[in-house]
């Protein structure tokens, strides 16, 4: 998969499972945590959408704001699991 | 020794050490996935190190030592540690996800501004900087325990007066660091005895608890309580059962844990996040009382956790409640042990036209569901009363009004705030409720405050925020609490007018400025933020914002949209 394809796939899911907003204008380096936009409930489903849909782990280690606080970020730490 | 014989919080605990120093007091899971047992003796050695660094700074009886760690073992022990001192000690709420550093520090050190504490427990990772930052203050930072191993020459500091304060309960934002709630021993040991007595906890209990020892339900129902009633309890952090409900749930399981404490989104959380995968095996069926407790309790809620861990022994007379406020120490009411706590089905416009809460068949139109948050605990005294603080009859709306041992000595260095609640020994909540056959059910609020997953959040907070973002009109600002019943709790609305200078292509950029800012200040996610034209808000014919009302017009507007 693509990491363009990750990235909708997560964008979707983002815009309208969890803001649901679905026109929201969710841009690659929008802040989602520190933005306001999502909480640590919301944290927490993404990372069983990426579990679920693209079968990547994330271990608590990772699980922070550093890794998971852009649509970029969360797509590039998805990309990088799957080729290790 | 008897709880009511103590006079201070530590004597119970000594007492264990005293006579069982093997007794396992906390297992605890890190966030890294050990699983420690620590025996009581450990404990005591622990907290005796923390005490020792603590001294070693000058720290002794009296005096405000703030604890601002992450959910850990050495959190605890420097909990203790300040008892052991004579401290007064308060726990710095530590949210997830964590606020970046800059704004954690500059939180704490508002609080020790607040508290005009003397001393903070730290990491290491932040001591330089916070002793920078509390340069000019009378403050000490101490970050490592004062490991003297076994050989401690002194004892704890037990000469103590029961009504001396042993704990402030601070919430966070500019409004709470205003309301520090004093706790004294007396009222801590009050309540331990009480709260213990009904949930009829015997030595055979295990408590298993994630809640935030920041927050009083984790740190008197969660930590407290099993300490110094002498039940071992497994603690394990918000942040892994946030992460991982199967953990908790499996750790009931493995502990044969029988008594747990979860806010009401907890249920809808564990319930909605589990995989039929990770629960094979699981068996819950020791859980004998899962207390729904510290935010409003949703019917719909119990029945989703009831309805998805039946299949794995959870039993339904489990699903119990409570009803308490940190001024009360912990609790108020709670069900009584062996019964599923009672729902009340009652005509909705009744309720909120003539504040009478007129039970009504399930199918009737307009009923509602209310869930009973129990008894009161033995010497709780608690009245329904009218605005002129008059006792209403059973089913009859009015605001709960409460008397025990274990009410707080007022809010810290704040009796303007304290007067306003305490009034001839009785605390006036702000709650709404009715007595119906006995129990408590909690309906409403006429305070003005939100509650998320049983966090307090002072809407003038937000609200004050909101001003500081340009665009947004001065003192046209509301902020309320709407219950989502898919998440089972509050979320934040704000409702705000715009400038005139503004229009609808600057809104987003508006929105994306007030949610960081609310964020970083609050560590708080807004539900919704909702322009609105100029005139909209809602003010008192004497200019007072009236947030009930404008929460009002915001469900209509919002039920005519979807109509």
């Amino acid at each position: 998969m693509t990491e363009e394809a990750i990235y909708g796939r997560l964008r979707t899911f983002i815009c309208q499972e969890l803001l649901h907003r679905p026109n929201y204008p969710l841009e690659p380096e929008t802040s989602l945590i520190a933005g306001g936009l999502i909480d640590s409930f919301s944290l927490v489903q993404i990372g069983f959408f990426v579990e679920d849909e693209f079968q990547v782990r994330i271990p608590d280690k990772d699980f922070n704001v550093e890794n998971l606080d852009t649509l970029q970020a969360i797509s590039h730490y998805v990309v990088k699991a799957l080729h290790r | 020794m008897m709880l009511h014989q103590a006079t201070s919080v530590i004597e119970p605990f000594l007492e264990r050490f005293k006579h069982h120093p093997d007794a396992i007091a906390i297992i605890f899971m890190g966030d890294d996935g050990s699983e420690v047992n620590v025996t009581v003796e450990a404990l005591h050695h622990k907290a005796l190190d923390w005490s020792q660094a603590l001294q070693n700074q000058g720290i002794g009886p009296g005096d405000i030592v703030i604890i601002a760690r992450p959910h850990s073992l050495d959190l605890i022990a420097a909990l203790l540690g300040a008892f052991y001192t004579g401290a007064v000690a308060s726990i710095f709420p530590y949210h997830i996800p964590a606020p970046n550093k800059t704004t954690y520090l500059e939180q704490l050190c508002l609080l020790v501004q607040a508290a005009q504490a003397q001393a903070v427990v730290v990491e290491s990772s932040l001591k330089i900087d916070l002793d920078t930052m509390l340069a000019e203050a009378k403050c000490s930072t101490v970050d490592q325990p004062h490991r003297t191993s076994l050989d401690h020459k002194f004892s704890p500091f037990t000469e103590i007066s029961a009504h001396q304060v042993a704990y402030l309960q601070y919430t966070s934002g500019t409004t709470g660091l205003q309301k520090g709630v004093s706790l004294s021993h007396r009222a801590i040991l009050h309540q331990t005895a009480v709260f213990s007595q009904a949930l009829a906890i015997n030595p055979q209990d295990v408590i298993v608890s994630w809640l935030p020892l920041y927050h009083d339900y984790g740190l008197f129902a969660g930590l407290m309580t099993p300490l110094l009633i002498g039940i071992p309890t497994v603690l394990m952090s918000p942040f892994k059962w946030l992460r991982h409900p199967q953990k908790y749930l499996s750790a009931i399981d493995k502990y044969k844990g029988t008594l747990s404490f979860l806010p009401n989104s907890a249920h809808n959380h564990t319930a909605h996040t589990l995989r039929a995968k990770n629960l094979t095996g699981l068996d819950l069926s020791s859980l004998r009382f899962l207390a729904n407790a510290a935010e409003p309790i949703l019917y719909q809620s119990q029945q989703l956790f009831l309805e998805t861990f039946q299949p794995y022994g959870f039993r339904e007379e489990a699903l119990t409640t409570g009803y308490g406020l940190a001024e009360l120490t912990l609790m108020v009411t709670t069900s009584p042990t062996g019964q599923r706590a009672r729902v009340d089905w009652v005509d909705g416009q009744q309720l909120l036209e003539r504040r009478q809460s007129i039970p009504v068949d399930s199918n009737a139109p307009n009923a509602i569901s209310l869930v009973s948050s129990g008894v009161p605990v033995a010497g709780m005294a608690l009245a329904i009363v009218n605005q002129q603080s008059e006792p209403l009859p059973e089913r009859y709306v009015g605001e709960i009004a409460v008397q025990s041992e274990s009410l707080f000595s007022g809010y810290h260095r704040r009796p303007d705030l304290s007067a306003k609640v305490l009034r001839e020994g009785w605390c006036y909540t702000g709650d709404l409720g009715y007595i119906a056959d006995g129990e408590l059910y909690v309906c409403g609020r006429k305070k003005d405050l939100i509650i998320i997953g049983g966090r307090n959040i002072h809407p003038e907070d937000i609200e004050a925020i909101a001003y500081t973002v340009p665009g947004i009109r001065p003192d046209k600002a509301a902020a309320f609490g709407v219950i989502d019943e898919v998440l089972g709790t509050e979320k934040a609305i704000l409702v705000c007018e715009l400038s005139q200078s503004c229009d609808a292509s600057s809104w987003h950029d508006i929105e994306q400025a007030l949610r960081r800012r609310i964020f970083q200040t609050l560590q708080l996610t807004m539900g919704e933020i909702h322009p609105v034209k100029k005139g909209w808000i809602i003010k008192t014919p004497n200019g007072k914002l009236s947030r009930t009302a404008n929460r009002q017009k915001y469900q209509a507007l919002v039920n005519n949209k979807e109509a």
